[in-house]
């Protein structure tokens, strides 16, 4: 089976999202907890190859590789119905379980440390595919081991798998809410500075906007992990239905994210989600009985509502922000002759603002969903987007490290591990990197873009030569 | 003497001029008072005109006369001819009863004069001058078969009585062997037409039939030479079409005897290779086939079919009626059919996967295929082609879904070294085995069609392919510090831009948005010809949304761009952007960004603004009615208003 993707789930976070990921698969391809195919659904001919295979005895097992540093996330998988699903030789604990301690450095370190146990998992699973695509990474960036071993792993998988795209989902942490974790502004930076040099594109699940979506859109006050989880549980599978259905287009992780990112840099991707019910558990007894008639001009407008996006970008005060592109994906009972009146619609409107330095436009792709999951609505839409307006996440996360790192706060810790044992450059090169990426993002807003981007690349790789290759031996230091 | 007049007036017109000795001998002076003899001459003029008329029926004739047919020449032959001419004799006994009447009332009283037979003869002069007009007609025009009839119609709505009760003689025969001819097709799907009188003709010309206008007719695999084309080499002859019959009735006639000889196949061999082999079964084939179609009603069809020559005249509305009816019940039955055995909304599913590309997935692996298969390998061979096409379904484990496809790679006389191999695409030929009894859906001239829009397709994928790669090594290539110039990402980007958005619209707003009407069509109407209409529109919407339809011109697209023959404007201008796509992709592939490729991207995207801005400048000039298709696509193309900002600015 072509177009293979393996993926990685790292860390607390990681796992949960994986888990809930894993658990929305099964459902939609009518596979049991255990692995075996459900009756009813032996006669379909959607694309279960792509995230699954096969074992001798017609098991599926997902092409999970699931890693942690502390045993409390994976026990709870292994401990649930689902245990029997995952090859066990894919599930990786460290021996001491003592995990990272939500530090960067250490998860990174431990990383560097374990790397051939995780490498000889990582690649008997890409020897099994046939023709792999890539690698999904699922990951908060905030904490220690999602976040350090994350990062080392995408530099490891980089160099050793260069042809191969590594996509994450990456949780971004709740801003609305004090966390323990006070080195998080550090994590997140280092985190950031793998994100944009290391993963060709990267889904960013902000947990400050899914936590105001399931407060506000969906009336659950306090939501729990899981409660959240299925949101991003929802977005991971919808965004990889054109992989994992028949569909005309799209159907790779290339032919996905290729329109989608139209200069290496600009690689970090917003989602939106709609109609958005919630927990389908809690709300059944409403909206079984009445299916909701949403239309496609509904759904498209929607989705370009601030409210409906997974990611919360502040407001745009000199309201300069534009799309770079967007990929709408549509499912449900859709008369395909109202897209193209619904493109109409939104254009005479203007109701999306787009760049200035490119052609540009919406695109939408009709994808079939599972006909196992009883759905709350006549059509439902998630998009992928492309957009200027994210910087304003990196600019928060520098704020904050930056406040942290006046004050010198909290270094220790990171002083222990090999790679700050010299000095803390990496803590600065990562922030310089961020930086420009947050340039980058402001620039793709003006008319001048593409000469920014010329600029740029004889300043960094032309003049700055010294530079590049002191960062590039920084990145060789732990082999 | 006026008894052996009467008399010769019956031999006279039965056996020639033997009483014109009369006029001539010195005996006329005899027994005709002078006063008389014009009245005499009067009597024998319309006597000529009786002949006239009575010569021709005895031409026809066989049965007294049986060597004049070897004289007949080409135009005369026919059944139609033969019974006009029996029509026409039918039509003179009045005027035989008249004279036997006319001798009986003579032998009662004697004094009749001359007088009295002059007017009783005169009586029938109209008559006899319209038969002598239709015959004349039929003469002068050469008509026979069912042009014969159409004259015979036109004339038939007579206000005299009497000419009409002539007409209705005359006209029975002839379409009593019209109806015979129609109930044998409409029964049995047989044309038993040696003259060629009837309106639907069989061509058996197997070559002409496929390749309509495609020159490499004759490097066609020979497969597709099979007894399905059988069917469609009938076809309605215009020349014969009678008048009172429209087109489209015509067309119904022409469609339920293509569905009777669709049952008359044998369906285990619809993969037959021999044509004479399948013409012999054809014939021989048992009525048991048939009957399915009828199931026990074929009489009831072949009553009404035989009731119209019951009419006195043809009435058109009777006809229509019952052809009517039958297509009616054939085309219900053959969906029912198509629906339950067939499934026949799974078929179109397929046919919309794999012509028009809905499985992206396999094509995908195709493309992949045949990426690792050319890689190494600068030979092309089509072989290659046909087997990557096997790999990629054995490999997407969809051989099941497949076996009513198989790909063919024509051998034709194109170059293989041109820069752009998508240029072999041309020459690719999807074949689709349909069951039985779709063939009414699928002719060859419909599959040919498919496989244009195919090709087109296929060619959008190779590129976007081929730039998805480019793009996935500008990306890896980036990562690893190695920055790609400005104006080659910007040049990527716009290329598969406007491919991307291109395929979007023809797969949303095209094919599907078509698809969804004609399964509509499908799933609401039960009968076949509906169906047979739908397809029919559903296909021309998606060549012509597609731009791939030509006034008449075949496009040939060449490594010669200048031998790209079509008066379609749009379509030249996306091939020329498939060119420069393919150019960019080659520049990618063979060199690092050196001052000679920069220069060469700086030219293709000179190219690329050209070919978008005349495409817009399209929009303005000509009228904007036929050109929805366009807009819809320029509405995508042009989302952000960047390219006609661009355009603004120059």
């Amino acid at each position: 089976m072509p177009s293979e993707i393996i993926t990685l789930q790292l860390g607390q976070c990681g796992n949960q999202i994986g888990f809930e990921f894993w658990k929305r698969l099964c459902q939609e391809h009518g596979i049991s907890p255990s692995g075996v195919l459900e009756d009813f659904a032996t006669d379909t001919n959607d694309r279960k190859d792509v995230f699954f295979y096969q074992a001798d005895d017609d098991h599926y097992i997902p092409r999970a590789v699931l890693l942690d540093l502390e045993p409390r996330v994976i026990n709870t998988i292994m401990g649930s119905a689902y245990s029997k699903l995952y090859n066990p030789e894919n599930v990786y604990l460290s021996k001491h379980g003592g995990g990272a301690g939500n530090n960067w450095a250490s998860g990174y370190s431990q990383g560097d440390k374990l790397q051939e146990e995780i490498f000889d998992i990582l690649d008997r699973e890409a020897d099994g595919s046939d023709s792999l695509e890539g690698f999904v990474l699922c990951h908060s960036i905030a904490g220690g081991t999602g976040s350090g071993m994350g990062s080392f792993i995408m530099e490891r998988l980089a160099d050793r798998y260069p042809k191969k795209l590594i996509q994450t989902y990456s949780v971004f942490p709740n801003q609305d809410e004090i966390s323990d974790v006070v080195v998080q502004p550090y994590n997140s930076m280092l985190t950031l500075r793998r994100l944009t040099t290391a993963a060709d594109s990267v889904v960013v699940l902000d947990n400050t906007a899914l936590n105001r979506i399931a407060a506000d859109r969906l009336h659950i006050p306090n939501p729990t992990f899981t409660q959240i989880n299925t949101l991003v549980s929802t977005i991971m599978s919808v965004s990889t239905t054109t992989l994992r259905y028949p569909s005309y287009m799209n159907n790779n992780l290339i032919g996905l994210t290729a329109p989608l990112i139209p200069t290496p840099q600009l690689h970090f991707l917003m989602t939106g989600y709609t109609p958005l019910t919630g927990d389908p558990d809690i709300n059944s007894h409403q909206h079984t009985v009445n299916v909701r008639k949403t239309t496609v001009l509904d759904v498209m407008r929607r989705l370009l509502q601030p409210k409906n996006m997974m990611v919360s970008t502040g407001l745009d005060k000199t309201n300069h922000h534009c799309y770079i592109s967007i990929l709408n994906i549509i499912q449900g009972e859709v008369d395909p002759t109202q897209v193209h009146k619904s493109l109409q619609r939104i254009r005479e409107r203007k109701l999306a603002q787009f760049i200035p330095w490119g052609p540009t436009s919406i695109q939408v792709a009709l994808s079939r969903s599972s006909p196992y999951i009883q759905s709350n609505s006549r059509v439902s839409g998630l998009m992928l987007a492309n957009h200027t307006s994210i910087c304003s996440l990196f600019e928060r996360a520098l704020n904050q490290y930056d406040k942290l790192r006046k004050r010198g706060a909290f270094l220790d810790q990171f002083r222990r591990e090999d790679i700050f044992k010299d000095d803390l450059s990496e803590l600065d090169e990562s922030r310089d990197v961020v930086d420009c990426l947050v340039q980058e993002y402001e620039a793709a807003t003006r008319m001048d873009y593409l000469q920014f981007t010329a600029k740029r690349h004889t300043k960094t790789y032309g003049a700055g030569d010294n530079k590049s290759e002191e960062s590039k031996s920084t990145e060789n230091l732990p082999v | 003497m006026i008894h052996d007049l009467i008399l010769s007036c019956l031999v006279f017109t039965r056996k020639g001029l033997s009483i014109k000795g009369i006029l001539d001998s010195t005996a006329i002076d005899h027994f005709v008072h002078p006063c008389e003899r014009e009245t005499f001459v009067e009597i024998l003029n319309i006597l000529k005109y009786f002949n006239e008329v009575a010569s021709f029926v005895q031409k026809f004739d066989i049965s007294k006369n049986p060597c004049s047919s070897i004289e007949t020449d080409e135009f005369s032959k026919g059944s139609y001819l033969k019974n006009f001419a029996s029509g026409v004799g039918d039509a003179l006994d009045d005027h035989y009863n008249m004279i036997a009447q006319l001798e009986e009332v003579y032998y009662k009283s004697s004094t009749n004069s001359l007088m009295y037979v002059y007017d009783a003869l005169r009586a029938q002069l109209p008559v006899v001058f319209f038969l002598r007009k239709l015959i004349r007609d039929t003469q002068l025009q050469k008509l026979h078969g069912c042009c014969l009839l159409q004259n015979l119609y036109q004339q038939s709505n007579h206000g005299d009585i009497s000419l009409e009760r002539a007409i209705i003689k005359v006209l029975t025969p002839v379409k009593l062997s019209f109806v015979s001819h129609l109930a044998n097709w409409l029964m049995f799907g047989i044309i038993d037409d040696e003259h060629s009188e009837f309106f639907i003709k069989f061509t058996p010309c197997f070559n002409d039939s496929i390749s309509t206008g495609g020159k490499s007719a004759a490097s066609y695999p020979d497969q597709s030479i099979s007894c399905d084309d059988y069917i469609w080499q009938y076809e309605i002859n215009m020349q014969q079409l009678p008048g009172f019959i429209s087109t489209s009735l015509a067309e119904k006639i022409v469609f339920v005897g293509q569905t009777v000889l669709v049952f008359k196949m044998d369906r285990s061999s619809t993969n037959g290779n021999k044509t004479d082999l399948w013409q012999m079964t054809l014939c021989e084939s048992t009525r048991e086939n048939i009957s399915e179609l009828w199931s026990g009603k074929q009489y009831i069809f072949q009553k009404m079919v035989e009731e119209l020559a019951n009419d006195d005249k043809i009435s058109v509305v009777h006809f229509e009626k019952v052809v009517y009816d039958i297509k009616k019940y054939v085309s219900m039955r053959l969906s029912e059919i198509a629906k339950n055995k067939v499934n026949l909304e799974h078929q179109m599913e397929l046919i919309k996967d794999f012509y028009l590309l809905g499985r992206g997935e396999f094509y995908l692996e195709f493309l992949r295929q045949l990426n690792g298969a050319t890689k190494g390998n600068s030979e092309l061979h089509y072989r290659n082609y046909t087997r990557s096409f096997e790999v990629a379904a054995h490999i997407m484990g969809m051989t099941d879904d497949l076996e009513h496809f198989s790909l063919i790679v024509q051998n034709s006389n194109v170059d293989f070294d041109g820069f752009c191999e998508f240029d072999i695409f041309q020459n690719f030929y999807l074949k689709y085995i349909y069951k039985w009894p779709l063939n009414l859906l699928f002719s060859p001239k419909v599959v040919k069609q498919y496989n244009k829009v195919f090709r087109f397709l296929l060619v959008l994928r190779k590129l976007q392919y081929d730039l998805h790669l480019v793009w996935a090594n500008h990306t890896s290539a980036a990562k690893r510090k190695q920055p790609i110039n400005g104006n080659v990402l910007k040049m990527r980007n716009y290329l598969m831009f406007f491919l991307d958005n291109l395929q979007y619209y023809i797969q949303v707003d095209v094919v599907e948005s078509q698809f969804s009407i004609l399964m509509d069509t499908i799933r609401s109407k039960a009968d076949f010809g509906e169906i047979q209409r739908a397809h029919t529109v559903f296909l021309a919407n998606v060549l012509s949304q597609c731009f791939l339809l030509f006034d008449g011109v075949e496009m040939k697209v060449d490594i010669n761009q200048s031998t790209c023959c079509s008066d379609n404007s749009i379509n030249r201008i996306i091939v020329e952007i498939f060119y420069i796509c393919g150019e960019f992709i080659t520049i990618n592939y063979t060199e690092d960004t050196t001052e000679n490729t920069l220069k060469d991207v700086e030219q293709l995207e000179e190219r690329f603004d050209q070919s978008i801005a005349s495409l817009m400048k399209m929009l303005d000039t000509k009228s904007a009615s036929n050109l929805g298709p366009l807009t819809q696509l320029l509405l995508r193309l042009d989302y952000n208003h960047w390219f006609s900002r661009k355009r603004s600015q120059q």
